[in-house]
């Protein structure tokens, strides 16, 4: 009987979860954009001209976008002031700010992707749990800063795993090779030297992976955040997610919070990438999620069952 | 159980330590490679700082010249670099790589005339390999040579071991010599013969090449 009883009660939470579970929106949304973004970043391969670069730096129509870390870095490196450099930085900056700061993260960058699959693998295989301050990230970006200036190198930008995957998906794949053979059998030095080679490269019409060593980075990256700290990259290191949590403070873009509506279940806790910024908006200290580490994803708002989340704008930002 | 246990935690460290020694080795290690840059690139040291690494001349390459440097290059990761004998510098008059590049890393306003770019020099490294030398009438790179007659000359002389034919020997002049590297790729030994190599002259070096300017000065720079 009470074997019974037990499966009745577990089915019929089962029942009560699968009615209550909501559709996530706005992660169909946000999976659309972030593919979008791999497209846009391999659409040169297929002769599309509108875009060009990495997540770095790139052009769109026609307008320059660079990374502001990238920028800062560049001219504390080169010690020198490119109003180029500058002004597609700013745009960037603007951007960000009024869309809300680690809207980059969340939204584009590629290497989230990555953590968002290691997020789900640390579940079940992490070995070591190891939890270190959120304000890491804060000290990574001051001496990522601090060294640029000293070596004279965009340190950030060498050992970056955004550049690293954005680069190795605007040039690792090649389907030019036919095309290009064509071109060089033009040029009198290969008939020369390489007439083999070119003859082969005439008659080869597929797509060629050309990735770099460089992923070898991000794979290690992506096994610390599986076995060792969970969201070690992302969420506690990266001095890109550090720029724009600081720039995010002060961003209109916000998540509300209801709090007549909010029955305190913690579902949002269980399904937020950087948790602890939930802690003051659902104690009631304040009305929008204020910390910058917020990321925007829009997780919380999904799974909230009381509708008592939700993204909102905060109107006098400035304060 | 604890077996288990003991087994995944060594697999993990294990897995974790191996690949982040190997991006770390591969970052710290220093090799005395040397990386031909684009044309209009800033001197080595200039170009390491103002570049960011963000490929897009690489992506700009209309014939594949420009590979993208990678973790194990150090430094030089994400920098864009030439490999001569895999694929020259072809030279394109409208630039596509220095006119993408958002740091001027890659100078647009040094290059007035794309004759004039120095990404090095070639030398005869190999005076024994090389068939020209041998006696042989190869003269490839002579041949390739866009600024053929200028950049590299034929000089005759007689062959020692016959004494009765002629070595063609190829000279290359450094004012001239725009180190594309068709010549190095061209070349049709296992081993080029022929190589480009990086052009920087030590301040003895330019001392002695202080009359050579002031002769040429006078002169006119002859075509």
């Amino acid at each position: 009987m009470t074997f019974l009883f037990q499966t009745d009660e577990k089915s019929q939470i089962k029942k009560n979860e699968s009615f209550t579970k909501k559709f996530s929106k706005w992660k169909l949304v946000r999976r659309f954009v972030q593919t979008g973004i791999i497209f846009l970043l391999v659409s040169p391969v297929f002769g599309f001209t509108f875009f060009s670069g990495t997540l770095i730096s790139s052009e769109i129509f026609g307008f320059f976008l660079t990374d502001p870390l990238a920028a800062a870095d560049y001219f504390l490196a080169a010690k020198t002031f490119s109003v180029l450099v500058f002004g597609s930085a700013l745009t960037v900056l603007v951007f960000y700010f009024f869309v809300g700061g680690r809207v980059f993260c969340s939204w584009v960058c590629p290497v989230f992707l990555l953590t968002e699959l290691s997020e789900k693998l640390n579940k079940k295989f992490a070995v070591f749990k190891i939890k270190p301050s959120p304000n890491q990230k804060y000290f990574v970006l001051g001496a990522v800063l601090v060294l640029s200036f000293a070596t004279s190198k965009p340190i950030f930008e060498i050992v970056s795993p955004i550049g690293f995957v954005s680069q190795n998906l605007a040039i690792g794949i090649d389907t030019k090779s036919k095309v290009f053979g064509d071109k060089i059998s033009l040029e009198s030095g290969e008939i020369y030297g390489n007439l083999k080679k070119n003859l082969i490269a005439k008659d080869v019409e597929r797509v060629r992976f050309l990735f770099n060593g460089s992923l070898w980075f991000v794979l290690t990256i992506f096994l610390i955040d599986v076995f060792v700290v969970k969201n070690w990259w992302c969420k506690f290191t990266c001095p890109v997610g550090a720029f724009y949590s600081i720039l995010g403070k002060k961003s209109p873009a916000k998540i509300k919070i209801n709090h007549e509506a909010c029955n305190n279940c913690g579902k949002c806790f269980k399904v937020c990438f950087v948790n602890e910024v939930l802690i003051a908006p659902v104690q009631g200290k304040s009305d929008f999620v204020l910390d910058g580490s917020c990321t925007n994803c829009l997780n919380c708002v999904d799974v909230c069952p009381e509708s008592a989340l939700g993204a909102g704008i905060k109107k006098d930002f400035w304060k | 159980m604890e077996r288990r246990d003991f087994l995944k935690k060594g697999l993990a460290t294990g897995l974790v330590t191996c690949t982040s020694s190997f991006s770390l080795f591969a970052l710290l290690g220093q090799d005395n490679k040397t990386y031909f840059r684009p044309p209009g690139a800033l001197p080595e040291n200039e170009f390491l700082s103002a570049c960011i690494r963000c490929a897009k001349c690489v992506q700009a390459c209309p014939y594949d010249t420009l590979k993208l440097g990678s973790v194990t290059d150090g430094k030089n990761a994400g920098t864009p670099f030439i490999n001569f004998r895999e694929k020259p510098c072809y030279l394109c008059e409208d630039l596509p790589c220095v006119k993408v590049c958002p740091t001027d890393a890659l100078d647009i306003k040094s290059l007035v005339n794309i004759d004039l770019v120095h990404i090095g020099t070639a030398v005869i490294t190999d005076r024994e390999a090389c068939l020209s030398l041998n006696g042989i009438r190869c003269e490839i790179c002579y041949r390739v040579c866009p600024m053929i007659d200028r950049a590299i000359t034929l000089e005759k002389h007689e062959q020692e071991i016959t004494q009765k034919h002629t070595v063609f020997e190829p000279v290359i002049h450094k004012d001239y010599c725009t180190g594309c590297g068709i010549c190095e790729n061209a070349c049709p030994l296992d081993e080029s013969a022929i190589t480009v190599l990086p052009s920087q002259r030590g301040d003895k070096a330019k001392h002695y090449q202080y009359l050579r300017e002031q002769v040429k000065h006078k002169k006119g720079h002859k075509k």
